[in-house]
């Protein structure tokens, strides 16, 4: 044995309490120098090693490997044959794993789950501004529809939906979730009869109507337009 | 019995289910690296199972005349690497830490104090093996963990063969020394411990 073949044999564990390796040691004192200065080391390794040598042996060698056999069905595998077909039953080799992707499969199924209650919950709210999402949805009330049947333009339609759901008498005895909805029927009125935000349906009617109340609230549109009090300054 | 290029070369030509073989050869001392690189049990057993995984994907790329086990544990350090940059990636965007190595669980067989010492013991290499810059780190995990020769952990590191065996010596140089300095620290601290508490008993 060589000084080369001594190194492998040190660093190699089922090599290096071999008779060759001591002999070659005992007549090599540069090897066995440097043998001495990595033995905290070998001997680290060799004990972690002869720890973990029945490391998880307790799996089945029969159902090892199903998972990338599953997998690999995804790509095309031509040499697929029906009794070569890979197995999908038991994967215990990748117990942990797979714990940890289901895991993060049930994670995904209940955001997924919370996320489509939020969208229809803002589709009840009506998040968007503009209303424009659930534009055709809207079945109005009776009292709704006579005031809005008198009136032949978009203008007026709009302007009845206002009045009624914006006046201050309302909207004072309403609670605060119910003016939310009340300003947002009145946000999509605007937006599907008059194909424009509220914003500027407000800024319309304040340079048009009001000259003079520029930062006017849709109460004081409302009053100023119907001629009624203005009621709460803020919805 | 097969050898791992047999067995590779019949996968290749359709008997997939030899494929469970290899795995059960090699997956416990990948899952040993792999946790000693990852610091983290899940994501290692992550590492291993998509190397396999694209071992088998891409087996019509393995060419029967290299070494099987090098070019796995290629496939392995590669999937390591990637896997490591997107946890600790966001671990670091996070602002946390990386999870500390969590030691392979050893034999189940001795009592409740040899199985302490061993997972200690584990605990400690992988932590030194974080402390080598990682071309030694990855030599050794190849030589120890893969039981690679140097020809072959020559070819995963693209490097010579006396560039591997250099790589493994300065590796098993540093982690002594690291070993050496611990057990010194160690020592001293049951000293100063030990005359902290004769003090106290001759007060």
């Amino acid at each position: 044995m060589n000084c080369d073949q001594a190194f492998d044999a040190l660093t190699d564990n089922d090599l290096r309490g071999s008779h060759e390796l001591i002999q070659h040691l005992d007549g090599c004192p540069r090897c066995r120098d440097m043998a001495d200065m990595l033995d905290p080391a070998l001997d680290l390794f060799t004990d972690v090693l002869e720890a973990s040598g029945d490391f998880e042996a307790s799996a089945p060698a029969d159902n090892i490997g199903n998972e990338y056999l599953d997998s690999a069905e995804l790509a095309p595998t031509s040499e697929h044959s029906p009794s070569t077909r890979p197995r999908t039953t038991k994967r215990p080799w990748l117990h942990t794993a797979n714990r940890r992707a289901a895991s993060q499969r049930d994670g995904l199924r209940v955001a997924a789950f919370l996320m489509l209650i939020a969208v229809m919950m803002a589709a009840m709210v009506n998040v968007d501004p503009d209303g424009r999402n659930d534009a055709v949805a809207i079945s109005l009330p009776a009292d709704c529809q006579r005031s809005t049947n008198t009136e032949s333009s978009s203008d007026n339609v709009v302007a009845g939906c206002v009045a009624c759901h914006l006046k201050a008498e309302s909207l004072a005895s309403l609670q605060p979730t119910q003016r939310t909805h009340a300003r947002q029927l009145v946000q999509r009125c605007v937006s599907c009869h008059l194909d424009m935000t509220t914003d500027q349906y407000l800024a319309e009617l304040t340079s048009s109507t009001h000259t003079t109340s520029k930062a006017a609230t849709p109460f004081q549109l409302a009053s100023c337009l119907f001629g009624r009090d203005s009621g709460p300054s803020q919805l | 019995m097969l050898n791992d290029q047999e067995i590779m070369e019949r996968v290749r030509s359709g008997q997939v289910e030899l494929f469970d073989e290899l795995v059960n050869r090699h997956r416990a001392s990948m899952l040993r690296a792999a946790v000693s690189k990852l610091r983290n049990q899940a994501v290692a057993e992550e590492a291993v199972q998509d190397a396999f995984l694209s071992a088998f994907a891409h087996r019509h790329t393995y060419r029967s005349e290299h070494s099987f086990r090098g070019w796995l544990w290629t496939i392995l350090l590669n999937t390591c690497r990637g896997l490591a940059r997107r946890e600790f990636g966001r671990i670091d965007r996070a602002g946390g830490r990386p999870e500390s190595p969590t030691a392979v669980e050893p034999s189940s067989t001795g009592d409740a104090l040899s199985r302490l010492v061993r997972a200690e013991q584990t605990a400690l290499l992988f932590r030194f093996l974080n402390e080598l810059p990682e071309a030694q780190a990855d030599a050794l995990r190849l030589r120890f963990f893969g039981e690679l020769k140097f020809d072959e952990i020559a070819h995963v590191m693209n490097c010579s063969t006396n560039g591997a065996k250099q790589r493994v010596r300065s590796g098993l140089e540093r982690l002594s020394a690291a070993l050496r300095r611990a057990d010194v620290s160690s020592i001293d601290a049951r000293d100063i411990s030990g005359s902290d508490r004769s003090e106290g008993d001759n007060q």
